[in-house]
């Protein structure tokens, strides 16, 4: 089969790679193009902890084909701070324990990112309900949500102050 | 020298015939007893430490250069795993 | 975020700093065993069996050989012939024979999954298309899955040569059951003939696995001089190095086992299953060798936890007093001996006073992967039965659970597990939290039901190594050989911090590889924080003494008049006028006053204390469809000291919902061909975060005086009681007692059916 050429932004950059027709938005990132912060727990869209940012609608990248990321905008959790200044969500995380192993915890960002994005408010049930396709097998979830509602809380006081 | 109990338990017992039963021992620390329980039971020696541990009065004793309190309790159990 | 916050006497134990490893593990840098790249690396992959039980009549690789960018193939015949040798593994034994058959399947397959050939491609795709052109010829043979059937006197063999150990006379004939072990105290019938109520039922539930979400994965690099580098994702890189040298016959001193970031293990990476095999095709090859496990082949070809079936008859006098208990186990072990049953022998009732009892275990074979650790390997299974049928006695009696659980509650000086007598544990203390926690008498709803169930675990010490050194500025640099695998390198740094009085920040902690450092044990059997700890402690005071004798030095002082406080030398002397020395000046200056400031502790602590723990659940089942919903769970544990009082917390929190997922959905599940149906986390369900309330916690601290901050062990308890709480709490709401898990919504519809 003819390998594929595909052009596409990364975290704000063009990136280039040659894949296999076969291979998953996932094995790209972490094989192609080095970005290992996304990570393989299951490879059937179970676990989450490939989630990522596809023009800005969070998916599990194993369950994407290499080829479909061909003129589209990704964001994974290599991009989510800004420099060094870490992005409210990786830092609460950090301040509330809500990884042990951390594993799964660039998906959990990802998906928390991509939530607070769409509702800068949601109640406990809506965090677990969103949250509930990535995995976390260390924490029982307590410290993530607890992470989670405190991320959205002072992003909202940002804004407010902004 | 000290005279001490052996009290062997689970895969222990097998080595002494396997009714668990009780049975005295001179030696003066733990390689001492390891090595007549070996001479008494060939492989003990080999089990000992690895898949066995002894507990003497009640306190799981990893020092074998340690003296053999006179009339010891010696219990030997099997080494479990934790996660 | 619900502890108390640094206590008295201490400036950092109790408190929750972030931890060192936190931000790489934030911003995807970390590298975990998935990730690791060496140059030159070939991609590896094993072709796994699809017979539960068959004889490997041949295996032809030579199509497979002959496809381009295939390096190297890798059989049974690969791997040195061993003599059967018992060898340390984390903190029991194995038999090197079996872990050498768990890398790859010598003569019979034993389980569907296991390994029969491996291979070494220059990519993943080859590697995959190579496995597709080895033939292997199978003779199937009949396979058994289920206790009671591979306890039949002709039910398929799976070890010729296994006879049962524990049985007088010994066995003329050869069968499925390993291992026997019985402990007995008093007179059971006669206890039980006196008793007011008596309880008895039979208990089940089948293999469940410990769900890490990082499957396994190494890279190996075999050089032809005989030294190797292995870098992976492991609990322990010493019992890495000792199991693949043992299984290929090679000296340790030529392995240099480098741990990289754990995606969690639970108990399940305490051992090697794809190690020995990269090492091989690397050495075939001469190149480095990445093998990695998809899911599946995590759930099909790992260690899961032992499946059992227990029959449990336990009695007490009218005003709640046990009398007797009468307790038969068996424990599903898989395919290879394993520790299952002694275990659960000695966690299933000491706990409590009994005036008797009668215990008697067994092991069974079957054809399933073989059995490894699971967080208190083998104890909540007991646990299960014993603090079901607890809750069903207090209910017959008309006692308070909790209230009945106090009445025989072991306390200090009882006798321990193994002879002796129980030290500062706190068992009362925990089931008076409960008793007093707002949970345990807040109202329930309709179709709601309040479970408690207590239990404990050994918990362990042994061996472990820590070094700590000064930088020139006086920072602190801590090396240890134990693993991070839920923010063990923050405790550490509290620890060392606390000892030599200076800022958190100033310490640093690196897990090194296992020829920079020497031997420790796995992290595992919650022995870490104590063990490893106390290794910390341990050097970090000979630090301070040094530090002492080179302020002594550089006061001309007698070292008798140095004091240590505060991060800094303080001399008493009252002609030098209170003088302080710094740290950072005292480091400034190490190499005018006699060299590097550096130490190394090497420990063997033996007095550490069991745990105890206590947790009480709400559930709501739904009477319509049997769902199960878990609307509140507390969980109470005496946890010695809290050193950073989040991480935990989090280990209490995550045991517990481990626990929850083993009650209501975990399972394997075979078909009728012996295949596991659902090796995936679609169908091993593990929880999710819409299943679960907050896990409040409470840390009972009655420190272990034997650990300079009190440390117990924290890790592994947490989730032994859940199986019970759930199960008691289900019970209740459903009104109609469940022995059997996981607590499906189809089993929990039928028992509320089938009651009327």
């Amino acid at each position: 089969m003819t390998k594929q050429f595909v052009t596409t932004t990364v975290n704000g950059d063009t990136a280039e790679f040659i894949c296999e027709p076969g291979e998953s938005l996932l094995d790209a990132l972490r094989g192609r193009l080095q970005l290992t912060g996304s990570k393989e727990g299951c490879g059937s869209g179970d676990c989450g902890a490939c989630t990522i940012l596809l023009d800005g609608e969070m998916v599990c990248s194993c369950l994407v084909f290499a080829a479909e990321a061909e003129g589209r905008v990704i964001e994974t959790v290599e991009g989510m701070a800004d420099g060094s200044v870490l992005h409210p969500v990786q830092r609460k995380f950090l301040e509330h324990a809500a990884l042990q192993c951390g594993f799964c915890t660039p998906g959990f960002l990802v998906a928390t990112k991509a939530l607070l994005d769409h509702n800068p408010d949601p109640s406990e049930h809506e965090i677990r309900y969103w949250l509930a396709g990535n995995l976390c097998r260390c924490t029982g979830y307590d410290k993530i949500v607890r992470a989670v509602q405190d991320t959205a809380r002072e992003m909202r006081n940002e804004r407010k102050t902004a | 020298m000290s005279r001490v109990r052996i009290v062997p338990t689970g895969a222990a017992a097998e080595y002494f015939g396997g009714s668990g039963e009780e049975f005295d021992a001179e030696a003066g620390n733990l390689f001492q007893l390891v090595e007549v329980l070996d001479a008494r039971a060939p492989g003990f020696g080999d089990a000992a430490g690895v898949q066995l541990v002894f507990a003497v009065n009640g306190e799981v004793t990893e020092d074998w250069t340690a003296p053999l309190p006179e009339r010891a309790e010696v219990l030997i159990v099997t080494k479990i795993s934790g996660g | 975020m619900n502890a108390p916050e640094a206590k008295s006497g201490f400036r950092h134990v109790g408190t929750r700093p972030v931890r060192p490893d936190g931000i790489d593990k934030v911003t995807g840098k970390a590298i975990y065993s998935p990730d690791f790249v060496a140059p030159g690396m070939l991609q590896g992959a094993i072709l796994r069996s699809p017979h539960p039980h068959a004889r490997i009549r041949s295996i032809d690789t030579s199509k497979a050989e002959a496809l381009p960018g295939v390096k190297a193939i890798v059989t049974a015949d690969d791997f040195p012939t061993l003599k059967s040798l018992m060898v340390t593994m984390g903190e029991s034994a194995g038999n090197i024979i079996h872990v050498s058959r768990k890398c790859m399947a010598q003569g019979k397959v034993l389980y569907d999954g296991h390994a029969v050939a491996a291979v070494a491609a220059t990519s993943a795709v080859i590697a995959a298309e190579a496995l597709k052109l080895i033939e292997v010829d199978y003779e199937v043979l009949p396979h058994v899955i289920d206790i009671d059937e591979a306890m039949q006197p002709d039910a398929p063999l799976l070890h010729e040569d296994m006879v049962t150990e524990g049985v007088q006379p010994r066995p003329d004939k050869p069968s499925n059951i390993p291992t026997y072990v019985s402990k007995t105290k008093g007179d059971v019938a006669e206890a039980l003939g006196r008793a007011a109520a008596v309880v008895e039922g039979r208990y089940s539930m089948p293999m469940v696995h410990q769900g890490y979400i990082e499957p396994h994965a190494c890279v190996a690099s075999w050089n032809a001089d005989g030294q190797a580098n292995i870098w992976c994702s492991t609990q322990g890189a010493f019992v890495v190095r000792m199991l693949t040298a043992s299984v290929l016959g090679i000296s340790q001193a030529d392995i240099r086992v480098t741990p990289l970031e754990i995606g969690g293990g639970f108990g399940g990476k305490t051992t090697v299953y794809l190690e020995p095999v990269a090492m091989l095709l690397s050495r075939k090859s001469g190149r480095p060798v990445r093998l990695a496990m998809t899911r599946e082949e995590v759930f099909r070809a790992s260690g899961p936890a032992p499946g059992v079936q227990i029959d449990f008859k336990i009695g007490a006098t009218a005003d709640g007093y046990l009398l007797g208990a009468d307790l038969s186990m068996k424990y599903n072990v898989g395919a290879f001996p394993g520790n299952g049953v002694q275990v659960g022998l000695i966690t299933a009732l000491y706990h409590y006073r009994f005036e008797s009892f009668a215990m008697h275990g067994w092991n069974v074979v079957t054809n399933m992967p073989g059995i490894h650790a699971y967080r208190a390997p083998c104890a909540p299974q007991v646990n299960f039965a014993v603090e079901s049928a607890i809750d069903e006695l207090a209910y017959k009696l008309g006692i308070d659970p909790i209230e009945l659980r106090l009445k025989n509650a072991v306390v200090p000086g009882d006798p321990g597990f193994t002879g002796g007598t129980l030290g500062e544990i706190g068992f009362v203390e925990c089931l008076e939290a409960a008793k007093a926690h707002p949970h345990y008498s807040a109202p329930l709803g309709p179709n709601q039901g309040r479970g408690v169930a207590a239990s404990y675990w050994i918990n362990a010490g042994g061996p472990s190594v820590a070094a700590v050194s000064l930088a020139e500025d006086g920072s602190v640099l801590v090396t240890t050989g134990s693993p991070d695998i839920g923010g063990s390198r923050a405790s550490m740094a509290i620890m060392a911090a606390e000892t030599l009085c200076i800022p958190y920040e100033k310490v640093r902690v690196t897990i090194a590889d296992t020829s920079a450092i020497g031997f420790s044990m796995v992290t595992g059997g919650s022995r870490t924080t104590y063990a490893t700890g106390k290794a910390v402690i341990e050097a970090a005071e000979t630090i301070i003494s040094i530090m002492k004798a080179r302020a002594a030095g550089m006061w001309g002082v007698d070292v008798a008049d140095v004091a240590w406080g505060d991060g800094e030398a303080i001399c008493l002397d009252p002609a030098k006028d209170n003088q302080r020395l710094p740290i950072g000046k005292i480091a400034a200056r190490m190499n005018n006053t006699g060299g590097p400031i550096s130490a190394e502790a090497s420990v063997n602590p033996h007095d550490y204390l069991p745990a105890f723990g206590v947790h009480i659940c709400d559930s709501e089942v739904d009477p319509e469809t049997g769902q199960t919903t878990i609307v509140r769970y507390t969980a109470i544990q005496d946890v010695g000291r809290a050193i950073h009082a989040d991480y935990c917390e989090g280990q209490i929190q995550g045991g517990a919902v481990q626990g929850i997922g083993w009650a209501l959905n975990e399972a394997f599940i075979h078909d009728k061909a012996g295949r596991l149906d659902n090796p995936g986390f679609l169908d091993y369900r593990v929880p999710v975060c819409s299943d679960l309330p907050m896990i409040d916690t409470v840390m009972v601290e009655k420190p272990n005086p034997a650990h300079p901050f009190g440390v117990k062990g924290v890790g592994e308890v947490p989730i032994v009681p859940p199986l019970a709480t759930v199960a008691n709490a289900v019970s209740r709401a459903a009104g109609v007692r469940i022995r059997d898990l996981p607590l499906s919504p189809d089993r929990v519809y039928s028992a509320i059916k089938s009651k009327g």
